[in-house]
């Protein structure tokens, strides 16, 4: 079934934010940052703090827990700009220690203190786009449920891997975990979401091969 | 191959499996349809995930880099998250806390403060958090304008010591109660600071060659501040990579305060190494591509205004121009080479141009 394993390639190749070569105006912020300069940091939390508060928001599930995260990520980032090397791409880095400070928090008794999450912070606003059907909502809805359910270790690699396109070494590292452990987790979870989301499956791969044929 | 590939399918889906691995994967995927369906299917998982947005609150985002400078500029504040942040709960309040309270109780022993300071603790011992036999408040601030940053290691001394040694235990329970005294001292060590920086602010607020903040200068830290980033330094070098310099910066703190007699303070010669360090790093510091030039000529510069009456100012300022060349050969931006120009033209127009010769080569590289 040659056009099944085309898909899985096809989503292999995929980089959607690619980090590939990380632009000249950053490294040139990041320098400035990493000499003093406040206001190139503050151009770099702009660029990159809605990614990092999307990292810290998906691993801890509460928005008072991740603004705590992002801005002590950012903090850790700036201590630690003198030892980052300019060459190499900051989304990664950041996200790295954010998701690194977001297990540590879930881990840490105070959390267990606080126990109970806020309302879904994944939950979308209704109606944003018209496609969004009855369906399309529960399937979140869903979702939901089934991240919450996993783990916080799980979730930190399937965050890490899905959204924030690391590899399973760079994962390993921001975890301090194996590239097993990284790759018997995210399978794990994975699985947990899939039998969980089966039901809705159906359509989301109708529109991914729509999109993919056009 | 013997049997499903189970989680070998997961990394088939990221590109994580050798090419042995995954030609066998994909040669049981078609014989098993079984396995085919379940792969597809987890990759619908992930491009169903992905299509889920995430919200913050509104204006959230509005307000966040403000909240993070704020917090940039008072480097030596204990953040919150270090104190639940793994390891570094028990760790930073022993290292934070500890030396107080034994440093109290070396003085109540000791007739004279002075001896124990210059004492050299031994190996087992953490350094005391401040010297009983700092210099004097105004003798500090003939050193540097910063140096309201070094009473904090002595404010935090105040904090009762039943809750400091409770504290030291590194209680996680009882975070708040820990966590108050150091921040409570903080907090009174705030408003010489502020107004630091407020004076730094009237001047030029935040423009591109702004002064850098104490945080980046070879400014004066306190013991606790030190002990904190020393500790956030130890929790993260392992996974932050890079530079043969992290192992300097982790190792400096300890240095400096054996350097200065276990004090929290630095000394003059240590400012004097601080500005050595920093030419050597400039000296070091790459620059392959026309950011790194760029970025390498303004720390020129700034190194040049900071150490202005230093004899390196002078090779300072030229290499600024040689790397403002450098970025204008590596980039071709007409702002570069508008810079380079001016800068060297600058240069040339000086009284004092020892190295005139050097920045006429230079500047013969340009069109």
């Amino acid at each position: 079934m040659p056009s099944r394993l085309d898909a899985g390639r096809a989503l292999e190749a995929r980089s959607p934010a690619g980090p590939a070569a990380p632009d000249a105006a950053e490294a040139d912020l990041l320098a400035r940052a990493r000499d003093g300069n406040l206001f190139a940091f503050d151009e770099i939390v702009k660029r990159y703090q809605r990614r990092v508060y999307a990292t810290a928001v998906r691993i801890v599930r509460r928005h008072d827990v991740a603004d705590d995260v992002v801005q002590e990520a950012f903090l850790r980032a700036h201590q630690a700009l003198g030892r980052f090397d300019l060459a190499r791409p900051f989304g990664p880095w950041i996200c790295r220690i954010a998701a690194n400070l977001a297990v540590n928090h879930v881990r840490s008794p105070q959390a267990r203190e606080e126990a109970l999450p806020e309302a879904h912070a994944e939950t979308p606003v209704p109606g944003g786009s018209p496609l969004v059907g009855v369906l399309e909502t529960e399937a979140r809805a869903e979702l939901a449920r089934a991240l919450e359910g996993l783990s916080a270790d799980q979730r930190a690699v399937f965050v890490l891997r899905v959204y924030d396109d690391l590899s399973y070494k760079e994962i390993a590292e921001a975890l301090e975990i194996s590239i097993g452990t990284v790759m018997s987790r995210l399978s794990r979870a994975r699985e947990r979401l899939r039998v969980a989301l089966t039901p809705y499956l159906g359509a989301a791969m109708a529109r991914r091969a729509e999109g993919g044929e056009r | 191959m013997s049997g499903h590939p189970g989680e070998r399918l997961s990394a088939l889906l990221d590109g994580e499996l050798s090419a042995v691995e995954r030609a066998a994967v994909e040669a049981h995927l078609r014989e098993c349809a079984a396995c085919a369906r379940q792969l597809e299917e987890l990759a619908a998982v992930d491009a169903f995930a992905r299509e889920v947005p995430v919200e913050a609150p509104s204006g959230y985002f509005d307000q966040l880099p403000g909240r993070v400078r704020a917090r940039v500029r008072r480097p030596a504040r204990i953040p919150r998250m270090a104190v639940w942040a793994a390891a570094a709960a028990a760790a930073v309040m022993a290292v934070v806390v500890t030396p107080v309270v034994f440093q109290r109780e070396q003085s109540v022993m000791a007739p004279a403060p002075q001896a124990v300071s210059q004492a050299t603790p031994p190996a087992t011992m953490p350094p005391p958090a401040v010297p009983a036999g700092a210099p004097a408040p105004a003798e500090r601030a003939a050193v540097a304008p910063s140096a309201g940053f070094a009473e904090r290691g002595a404010v935090a001394g105040v904090a009762p010591p039943a809750r400091a040694k409770g504290a030291a235990l590194g209680r996680l329970q009882e975070r708040e109660e820990a966590d108050k005294p150091v921040t409570d001292a903080l907090d009174k060590a705030q408003p010489r600071d502020a107004s630091a920086i407020a004076r730094r602010d009237a001047g030029e607020p935040m423009a591109p060659m702004a002064p850098p903040p104490p945080a980046a200068t070879p400014a004066p830290k306190s013991a606790v501040a030190e002990s904190v980033e020393a500790q956030a330094a130890a929790v993260e070098g392992a996974r932050v990579e890079s530079y043969e310099e992290s192992k300097k910066e982790r190792a400096r703190p300890a240095d400096r305060k054996l350097a200065a007699g276990g004090g929290a303070f630095a000394h003059p010669d240590d400012r004097a190494l601080m500005i050595e360090k920093r030419y050597q790093a400039l000296l070091a510091r790459p620059a392959t591509t026309a950011p790194q030039a760029r970025a390498l000529r303004d720390a020129w510069e700034l190194f040049a205004r900071d150490v202005s009456a230093d004899p390196r100012a002078d090779e300072a300022r030229v290499r600024a121009i040689e790397a403002g060349v450098r970025a204008w050969k590596l980039g071709h931006e007409e702002a570069d080479l508008a810079t380079a120009r001016a800068r060297g033209r600058a240069y040339l127009a000086a009284e004092n141009a020892p190295q005139a010769e050097r920045v006429r080569a230079a500047l013969e590289a340009l069109p």
